[in-house]
């Protein structure tokens, strides 16, 4: 029983990981929730569809042209709605689930609002023991752990890396280091736009692909921003293994229909219990 | 001149923080702002650097600095060690020193001997994170961090504040040697007169936003009415 626990919640929770990651960074640089960050999401598994299952450009090229597109896509909404709005968090809040919705609208057009079937990044199954888990989530799993540790690479050990930290950390102190905070946003909305497409690319192929699939990566990006602790990139990591193993424990022992329930009880758990979370400071 | 500040106005909200300040900072001098809490210091080094909505007229090396972005003003050479430190406090000693090179890569290991040089004991303990150092260890990394882009003019606000003489005398030493042994422009904000006293070849006097007089260190000790508002008894006996 534990190994059927563990071995899907463990896959699991890489995927949450990287579903949550390009919404932390965001929030943990500029202090703003991104709530269009799902529809960098469903973005990327719709360009994925459309290039590897009916353009047929093969799942490898389709995915690297879903993941530019997710990064040109986090640049756009950066110069073109987030720049012009600096420093008001409630319009860029506001504007940013607006540009969700009207992304969803833009793709019922193109797509129609049926969901669509993705087919498995690599087909078949995986046997531990009694335990079954499709290849595709292992896929999906492995790639996040080695995309998250380049990340981690990335922002602990270059210099961009140490100036998103610092932006983070002091934005004075880093500007008067000569930093330029609107580079370093800039960057930060193309990767979490990539980050966020990759993850839309392994979501569909675990789901399905829908217009409304922007939602609960969303939920899932806020719960791990908050019991991670705001403003911290490792909380968010460790919060998305514990979102993901307990969603595992709820639907594989209470009922498959409860996923997401426990996840808004841990939320409000952390709100009372330690309401900055389990990494409350900001650090990445 | 290297620093030329003239007419500089700031407004917080409707409350004027700065008042037409106009000072010169000649290129190889100590220069020093003195004045109380809330005087403008602080204003009118973080209008240098282009940090609050300023009226009046900033040039540096003959450049116009209004309208610059602050990455700019720094790439320009000017390092600004603030009054708050604005560390990085969840980074070690190192990674702040090496943020602070992010605009002079090719010069990060000399300037990081420069500063473990300065400060022997930031090298000792280059792997501490800076959120639990003192204060004095926290104002070196400060210093340490403006002087990692290899700055011509390095803006001082406030180094003493809170800490300790042998501290004081420890910071006083290193400013001196920057400007002696390594010829930096140094332009300090500080409340402590007899501090600024020993180390500024010239001194302007800020009070509510308005430079009410300047002078070297021996003109000002000769003014009888400054003497007794800034240098006290301390200084009377200098």
């Amino acid at each position: 029983m534990l190994i059927q626990i563990l071995l899907p919640g463990l896959l699991l929770s890489g995927l949450y990981a990287l579903i949550a990651i390009g919404f932390t960074m965001i929030f943990s640089v500029g202090r703003v929730l991104n709530l269009g960050y799902g529809a960098f999401i469903m973005f990327g598994g719709y360009i994925y569809y459309q290039s590897a299952q009916i353009l047929g450009l093969g799942k490898v090229p389709s995915f690297v042209i879903a993941t530019a597109a997710g990064v040109l896509l986090g640049l756009i909404v950066y110069v073109i709605l987030i720049r012009k709005l600096k420093g008001d968090a409630i319009a860029i809040e506001i504007s940013t689930l607006i540009f969700a919705i009207v992304t969803q609208a833009a793709i019922i057009v193109v797509f129609s609002p049926s969901p669509k079937s993705m087919w498995p990044l690599i087909p078949g199954v995986l046997r531990v023991g009694d335990v079954i888990v499709t290849y595709n989530l292992v896929v999906a799993a492995v790639t996040s752990w080695v995309v998250l540790a380049a990340l981690f690479l990335f922002i602990g050990k270059t210099h961009i890396g140490r100036a998103i930290r610092a932006v983070s950390m002091d934005p004075k102190g880093a500007v008067i280091s000569g930093i330029d905070p609107d580079r370093i946003n800039l960057i930060i909305w193309g990767l979490s736009g990539g980050l966020g497409a990759m993850a839309g690319i392994f979501l569909a192929t675990y789901t399905q692909l829908a217009p409304a699939m922007w939602v609960a990566p969303l939920i899932i990006a806020v719960a791990v921003v908050i019991v991670g602790g705001i403003g911290s990139i490792l909380g968010g990591l460790v919060a998305a293994h514990v979102i993901g193993m307990l969603e595992t424990i709820t639907t594989t022992l209470i009922a498959a229909e409860l996923r997401g329930v426990a996840t808004m009880l841990l939320i409000i758990l952390v709100l009372i219990i330690a309401p900055k979370g389990l990494f409350g400071k900001a650090e990445l | 001149m290297m620093l030329q500040i003239q007419n500089l106005s700031v407004f917080y909200s409707k409350a004027m923080s700065l008042n037409r300040a106009s000072i010169d900072v000649e290129a190889g001098d100590i220069a020093a702002i003195i004045g109380p809490v809330g005087a403008g210091k602080s204003t009118l080094l973080d209008a240098v650097l282009g940090l609050n909505d300023a009226t009046g007229s900033i040039t540096f090396e003959d450049k116009n600095l209004r309208q610059l972005p602050t990455s700019k003003i720094v790439r320009l050479g000017i390092g600004y060690a603030p009054e708050r430190g604005n560390l990085f406090t969840q980074m070690n000693v190192r990674e702040n020193l090496l943020v602070g090179a992010y605009t002079s890569r090719a010069a990060i290991e000399s300037n990081l001997d420069l500063v473990f040089d300065l400060f022997p004991i930031l090298k000792k303990r280059q792997n501490q994170e800076v959120g639990t150092q003192s204060g004095g260890e926290r104002q070196m990394v400060s210093l340490g961090r403006a002087l990692m882009n290899s700055p011509r003019l390095l803006l001082v606000d406030e180094p003493t504040i809170g800490l300790s003489p042998k501290v004081c005398v420890d910071i006083a030493t290193a400013l001196t040697r920057l400007n002696s042994q390594h010829g930096l422009t140094i332009l300090i904000a500080e409340q402590n007169a007899n501090f600024t006293l020993g180390l500024a070849q010239y001194i302007y006097l800020l009070e509510a936003g308005r430079i009410i007089g300047s002078g070297t260190a021996d003109e000002l000790r000769a003014d009888k009415a400054i003497q007794e508002s800034y240098f006290g008894n301390r200084a009377r006996s200098t």
